[in-house]
């Protein structure tokens, strides 16, 4: 089995840096590729031409920011979710908010999770450690 | 020739015209007097009710005494001076109480036939006065057919001739009616002449005498007449310098109602009965720039903004099938190709129970309209602001949190790093100390953006509105705070008739456990604490609630102050971020109402809050979505 590889998608270094450490902490040892913008991110999850042959063989598990300098994160998530061979890869959504309405609109265009990023920190790592548990016991599918 | 002679009478042509034309002309001022009473001031009716039963009443007994001198009998006729003079009142006096009973400010069209006979029997009772005050040297007898018939005539006529006063408008109207009634008087007169039969016993003996008195009699018919015209010509002159007054104060009249209408900003129209915008509408023209041509009929809504036109038809025609008042709102192209906002107000002008037409006004709200849009539109940009901010706040808080927390497990590495070293406990108390300045800091950092969120989030949401049955609700804020209560030693009283309002259940709520809270938190630890909740009726439409206590009040320079964000008064003895009067301040507003405090430091404090009986829905609920571009 193809190890799954973890895309994140966070213009923040300072948060990107906190997540990738807790995720090793957690003893996730998968490949991450982090961006810090939609665009190139984008480019790297539906390829260049934008049919997302580019992900057909891979397995992926996207973090993703909403707060993005060229879009927002929701855009993102509409188009993985809309290609076919993006749309099994799970989503994970790691955001400053806590509104009920967004929340509930990530939810609507497919996310699989939502996590607030606490400035609490004990609260974080304990939610980035409990998705590093997630990825251990889950089977990404392969995109078709 | 021996016994009784059957005098041949004939009448003098020129002088019964003559009658007639005076019956006419009488009747005529009559009307045109009798016509200005509804217009009158109060204390001028009368005089108008005078005027016209002296022309009428004069008129009547005039025809009739130059009717009877058009009565060539062939005989010496002598008059009755008293009985004559009798006969004249008794025509005005008929003719008087007859147009005062129809000129009463309540009278209608049945009055006519209280009035009509009255007159009617008036007339006759002048006629045969008259006839009775007339000295022959022969007999004088009446055929009853006849004179049924000269009274049936009077009070018909004099009917047909009321009634046609109350309807006639214009001149030629009044001309008909006076007609109708000159003739009609003039016809009982002469019917009642043909129900008298003279008869004389010397006829021959006086036929000399005859000839001079005939023409005395013409010289007397033109006496009278020419005194009657003269007399009527007055009244009628009297009359129109009145209807001169009458126009230039209704000139007057609808230049200064145009001038109000334009006062106001106002577009004055009419419609016809069936809704149909018809003539000239200068106020409509002058506003559009649509001709006579355009606007007619339904043409007016082609000015109207495409998107209200077919609303605007449809309310139109409901109205006018319900015909009730119209009330709306739409935009109209104005001349100049601008489009300006409109509030229509118009309504049904009745008469006699039927629409005769519509008027309405054309108010321009287009400022108000602008302002209450630009309003709205800073509200939203108010509480997207403070979104946006509240959230690019956080994120560099999550570093601050986060790297800290990384700097404490780094900690540990460096105490054990520098097990050995003397200064090791010094070093890791430093650290310690400074990472928790950071962590409290950002904690606190974190709460007061919170807040701003809470309070964003707040003017967002839509209220939904029902009614609060304020005892209960308080009573159960109270109770949930009991614990603080009881432990601080004090008492709330919440009055057991507060109203009920109509309101957001959670507004409230939290509005009030703010007050309650604050209340107890702030209470003066000298004396038990009493808090109490009352109400009063605030105008029409409103209910002010007071939350008052006895606890340390507040510094009159601080009074503004509290209802500030993250503003706090007195002594910092208490934890509190400083959000709750702000947040309970936006909730008021946002409920349609008013806080306000008075308090005495050392005294106590009241807190008032202001709500209406039925809450609008809230501006919260109006602004729709704000969009979340921050994200």
């Amino acid at each position: 089995m193809q190890p799954v590889c973890i895309v994140m998608i966070e213009d923040d270094e300072g948060h990107a840096r906190l997540i990738e450490r807790n995720i090793r902490r957690a003893g996730v040892n998968n490949e991450i590729v982090p961006f810090r913008d939609g665009t190139s991110a984008l480019a790297y999850l539906l390829g260049p031409d934008g049919s997302g042959e580019a992900s057909a063989r891979r397995h992926l598990l996207i973090l993703l920011d909403l707060n993005l300098p060229d879009m927002t994160g929701l855009d993102i998530l509409e188009k993985v979710k809309a290609n076919p061979h993006t749309r099994r890869s799970p989503v994970v959504v790691l955001t400053t908010t806590d509104d009920s309405r967004e929340v509930q609109r990530c939810y609507d265009l497919g996310a699989n999770v939502y996590i607030t990023k606490p400035v609490n920190y004990e609260g974080f790592s304990n939610a980035i450690r409990q998705l590093g548990l997630f990825f251990s016991v889950m089977q990404v599918p392969e995109t078709p | 020739m021996s016994g009784p002679t059957l005098m041949h009478a004939g009448y003098n042509p020129v002088l019964v015209a003559l009658s007639v034309a005076i019956a006419i002309l009488s009747a005529y001022v009559a009307l045109d007097l009798g016509a200005r009473v509804r217009g009158a001031a109060p204390g001028q009716r009368w005089a108008w009710v005078a005027g016209a039963a002296g022309a009428m009443g004069g008129g009547i007994w005039s025809m009739h005494f130059i009717g009877m001198l058009a009565f060539e009998m062939g005989m010496p006729v002598a008059y009755h001076l008293g009985l004559t003079a009798l006969s004249l009142v008794i025509a005005v006096a008929a003719t008087g109480v007859a147009f005062a009973w129809v000129n009463r400010a309540a009278a209608g069209l049945r009055d006519v036939l209280v009035s009509g006979p009255l007159m009617g029997l008036g007339v006759a009772g002048m006629h045969y006065t008259g006839m009775a005050a007339m000295h022959v040297p022969g007999n004088l007898a009446y055929s009853v057919v006849i004179v049924a018939a000269s009274i049936a005539i009077a009070v018909a006529a004099a009917t047909a001739a009321l009634w046609l006063t109350f309807r006639q408008h214009g001149v030629r109207q009044k001309l008909l009616a006076a007609g109708v009634m000159g003739i009609a008087v003039a016809g009982m007169h002469y019917t009642g002449m043909a129900a008298a039969t003279f008869t004389v016993e010397e006829a021959g003996a006086h036929a000399a005498h005859i000839t001079a008195l005939g023409q005395d009699q013409q010289t007397l018919a033109l006496a009278v007449a020419g005194a009657t015209f003269a007399i009527l010509f007055l009244a009628l002159f009297a009359s129109s310098v009145d209807q001169q007054r009458v126009q230039e104060e209704y000139r007057a009249s609808e230049a200064r109602f145009r001038a109000a209408i334009q006062a106001v900003r106002g577009v004055l129209w009419t419609n016809d009965a069936e809704g149909r915008m018809m003539g000239e509408q200068p106020g409509w023209a002058a506003l559009t720039g649509q001709t006579r041509a355009e606007y007619e009929g339904f043409g007016w809504a082609s000015a109207v903004h495409p998107d209200d036109a077919a609303s605007s038809l449809a309310a139109w025609a409901a109205t006018v099938a319900a015909q009730r008042d119209f009330v709306h709102e739409h935009r109209v192209r104005a001349r100049d190709g601008s489009w300006r906002h409109f509030a229509i107000h118009a309504v049904p002008i009745l008469r006699a129970g039927a629409i005769r037409e519509w008027v309405g006004v054309h108010t321009d709200i287009t400022e108000q309209r602008e302002a209450e849009a630009e309003l709205r539109d800073s509200n939203e940009e108010l509480q997207r602001y403070a979104y946006i901010v509240s959230h690019d706040l956080r994120a560099p808080l999550v570093n601050v949190m986060g790297f800290t927390s990384e700097l404490e497990e780094t900690r540990g590495e460096v105490a054990q790093a520098l097990r050995d070293h003397p200064q090791a406990g010094r070093i890791d108390a430093d650290l310690g100390e400074a990472l928790g300045f950071i962590k409290a800091a950002v904690t606190r950092m974190e709460g007061l953006i919170a807040a701003i969120l809470r309070l964003s989030r707040e003017g967002r949401r839509a209220f939904r509105v029902e009614p609060l049955d304020m005892t209960t609700l308080l009573q159960g804020l109270a109770d949930a705070q009991h614990h603080q209560t009881d432990a601080a030693g004090a008492r709330v009283n919440i009055a057991p008739d507060l109203p009920e309002i109509t309101a957001d259940r959670l507004a409230v709520e939290q509005v009030f456990a703010n007050l309650l809270d604050n209340a107890v938190k702030y209470l003066d630890p000298q004396r038990p604490g009493r808090i109490t909740v009352t109400a009063v009726t605030a105008g029409s439409n409103r209910v002010r609630f007071d939350v008052a206590d006895n606890g340390r009040g507040i510094a009159a320079r601080d009074h503004a102050r509290v209802f500030e964000l993250f503003r706090r008064s007195g002594v910092q003895d208490r934890p509190g971020e400083g959000i709750g009067l702000a947040h309970v301040k936006a909730l008021v507003r946002s409920l349609g109402g008013r806080i306000d405090v008075t308090s005495e430091l050392g005294q106590g404090t009241t807190f008032s809050v202001t709500l209406p009986r039925k809450a609008a829905t809230g501006q919260a609920g109006q602004a729709g979505p704000v969009s979340l571009a921050a994200e």
